[in-house]
């Protein structure tokens, strides 16, 4: 294949994953019919995945500096708009009280935006501003392309057990940034749970959302309030793993655990029926699931999971188990790092928590790469790298962490990429200090290099706040990067079917699903793993 | 107000029956003459369509009431010959959606340009007559696309249609093809864009 071929294939690869071009390095070599014939396929796919502007005139009207386009939901007292923010030149999601709102709604709706603001993470809309303007508030924020699961559940059928405890996995991840905040989400539901095109799950609608401090009254969805919610009391978070259970439960099932429309109807269920256990609706599910799904929505909150945290450990469980990782589970790991693709590639990582106080995150994580001509760029989920390129990993840090990096292939061989003996940095890595891994040797920065081409990799990234002496242990087999080539600047990352830097035992994929599945279950333990294809 | 709705299409309750495999079944009971799985392959299909038809529609035509009358005609065109469609794939059949829907707008587009009678037949769209898509690549550009991906095998246009047109992710494409993952759709559609590439007359590329 000519270097000319090879760019075009970089080049049609970035127009496949949506990433933008970059016209330098390797793709100066390709002519100028090509690179414009590539320039209007990058067009093609850009005007059909970004929302569509249309002309000012297409507007229906303003409200305040925004111009509403069209409408796309409502509820009881709102009504949600797709509007353009003409100076900042972006679409938005607006959402303004219905004309007939009292003032005492509108001030809940700037309180609902004050809250939503304390809240910044991957897996909760982003607000941009909120503002009363002639009678009727407002909050205007991140516009999202793609379905609700409650569309999607009823345009295509309920989903696989699997698919169900990826999503509640990103729902963990958003109620522990929520309650962090103090709050409880109070409304968590299908129509609130938004899978953006590219698989973001993104929680919506904290209109509901309470305040722990505070006594609340019943709102909220009936089917998914549980039971304890009904009454009158302080809110815990016990009610959100109630109503993620109960959203759970019907992403997998097309029904919700009980069927009520009003708080008295759902008091009534509870008293008398109860829930219909999952496993009567789907007696084909994992039992497994099917456990933790019964758990979270137990009438007793004191049986429920102490924590999202908890849950969210429950479902890797589910997904990962303790078995040989065969053809099929290795996709479901793939789509699942698709999944966190978000998160890793805007540099965010989600903190774990102990069950009941919400520590602060431990790290937060960047890899780039920088190729030949010293272009970098920030790596995500299905990236590609090539021979050549160097990769580093910035990371700060909020509490001393012991972080480690380990590489695996799909021929089931694993690596491990930091920490490396005779390195200047070593774990622990200190709080409140911004690392770049894998860090310098005798003073000299370095950087991981991509040394021979392969098929897929993965990339495991563990954080721990506390040792993880099984894990060390183990480690201390495993082949590390660049125990030879002591000269160079670039600490060689071996490739599939190339390089492997030192002779010692190898380790396996099989090996490290072990141990991930042993370290989920431990509190105060990050896991993030994501996907780049080196062919 | 309550906007939840409990009816399932019924189909996807099995664990093991993907999106792929639901778009399939239905396919073949509408072929069978079922109305209920035409209800819901156009529940299924009128979404994406009519989000996708937009960048398409012409500025004049581009109001909501518009769009759904040419989506909705493109159904019951592609419906009421369903009998001829032999594949069950969901990138077949939105390809068929998709060539329906173009046929259809390009008599839209003319008929609209013949109306005023006193003019001249023109052959170069106003503005008025520009979609978003023709605005941001040019006329002549979106014909050679068109052409050139004509010109592919099927089952490497309508991947590229899945992932390019209608933002697919790599998982459902793969299933869809019946590919072993996420990766090698990836690799399949990669390939195919640089075959489209080669394919595309480039002296109908405006500078």
């Amino acid at each position: 294949m000519s270097s000319s071929d090879r760019s075009i294939e970089d080049l049609a690869a970035a127009i496949a994953d949506g990433t933008p071009i970059q016209w330098s390095g390797d793709a100066e070599n390709i002519s100028a019919r090509q690179r414009s014939v590539l320039t209007l396929l990058e067009k093609v796919s850009r005007v059909h995945s970004e929302p569509i502007i249309e002309t000012q005139s297409a507007s229906i009207h303003r409200w305040g500096s925004l111009l509403i386009e069209e409408e796309i939901g409502s509820g009881a007292s709102s009504i949600v708009y797709r509007a353009f923010d003409p100076m900042l030149e972006r679409h938005v999601a607006l959402k303004l009280t219905r004309d007939d709102a009292p003032d005492t709604a509108i001030d809940r709706w700037l309180q609902e935006a004050r809250r939503m603001a304390l809240v910044k993470h991957a897996n909760v809309i982003t607000i941009y501003g909120a503002e009363k303007i002639d009678g009727r508030g407002g909050i205007w924020s991140e516009l999202l392309l793609g379905s609700s699961l409650l569309e999607s559940v009823n345009e295509d059928g309920p989903l696989s057990a699997r698919e169900a405890a990826t999503i509640g996995i990103d729902v963990c991840h958003a109620l522990r940034a929520l309650h962090a905040a103090g709050l409880i989400h109070g409304d968590v539901k299908p129509a609130n749970i938004f899978r953006e095109t590219g698989g973001r799950i993104v929680l919506l609608d904290l209109g509901s959302s309470l305040d722990r401090t505070a006594t609340h009254a019943t709102s909220g969805s009936p089917a998914l309030l549980a039971p304890e919610a009904l009454i009158p009391d302080r809110p815990t978070t016990a009610f959100d793993i109630y109503a993620l259970g109960a959203s759970l439960y019907f992403l997998v099932s097309g029904e919700y655990p009980i069927d009520a429309l009003s708080a008295l109807a759902a008091k009534r269920v509870h008293e008398n029926s109860g829930i219909l256990p999952l496993a009567e609706r789907r007696p084909d599910l994992p039992a497994d699931f099917v456990e933790y799904i019964d758990r979270a929505i137990d009438t007793d909150p004191a049986n429920r999971f102490n924590s999202t945290s908890e849950l969210e450990r429950a479902l890797h469980r589910f997904l990962t188990g303790k078995r040989v990782i065969s053809r099929r589970a290795a996709s479901i790991l793939a789509i699942v790092a698709a999944c966190l693709i978000g998160i890793i590639g805007v540099g965010l990582w989600t903190a774990s928590s102990s069950p009941e106080n919400m520590d602060p995150l431990l790290a937060t994580t960047q890899l780039e790469s920088v190729n030949a001509s010293g272009t970098t760029r920030i790596l995500a989920n299905g990236s590609s790298v090539s021979v050549g390129e160097k990769l580093r990993l910035r990371v700060r840090t909020e509490k001393d962490t012991r972080l480690y990096v380990i590489n695996t292939d799909q021929n089931g061989a694993a690596f491990l990429l930091f920490p490396i003996p005779g390195m200047d940095l070593v774990n622990p890595l200190r709080g409140h200090k911004d690392y770049v891994l894998p860090g310098p040797r005798d003073g000299i920065a370095l950087d991981w290099l991509v040394t021979s081409r392969g098929t897929q990799e993965r990339m495991v990234i563990i954080a721990s706040g506390a040792p993880l002496p099984a894990l060390e242990q183990e480690l201390l087999n495993w082949v590390t990067a660049g125990s030879e080539n002591t000269a160079s600047i670039a600490i060689p990352l071996r490739g599939i079917g190339g390089l492997a830097a030192g002779s010692s035992t190898s380790s396996t994929n099989t090996a490290l699903d072990a141990l991930l599945s042993d370290l989920y279950s431990l509190p105060d333990v990050e896991i993030r793993s994501f996907i780049l294809n080196n062919d | 107000m309550r906007r939840e709705n409990k009816t399932s299409t019924g189909a996807g309750a099995d664990e093991s029956k993907s999106p792929a495999a639901h778009t399939a079944e239905l396919l073949l009971e509408c072929r069978s003459g079922s109305l209920k799985a035409r209800d819901a392959l156009v529940r299924r299909f009128l979404p994406k369509m009519q989000r996708w038809a937009k960048g398409r529609l012409p500025q004049y035509a581009r109001d909501v009431a518009a769009t759904e009358d040419l989506v909705q005609n493109t159904f019951i065109r592609a419906l009421d010959h369903v009998e001829n469609f032999d594949a069950q794939r969901e990138g077949a059949f939105l390809a068929y959606l998709r060539q329906i829907f173009i046929n259809q707008l390009r008599d839209e587009v003319r008929r609209h340009v013949r109306r005023p009678a006193a003019e001249p037949l023109t052959t170069e769209p106003t503005d008025d007559h520009r979609s978003i898509l023709e605005a941001a690549i040019g006329v002549e550009a979106l014909e050679a696309y068109d052409q050139a991906l004509q010109t592919l095998p099927a089952t490497d246009q309508q991947a590229i249609v899945m992932r390019l047109e209608f933002g697919y992710q790599y998982t459902e494409i793969a299933a869809d093809l019946g590919l072993t993952s996420a990766n090698a759709a990836r690799m399949r559609i990669t390939r195919a864009i640089g075959q489209l590439a080669k394919l595309i007359d480039h002296e109908q590329l405006r500078p």
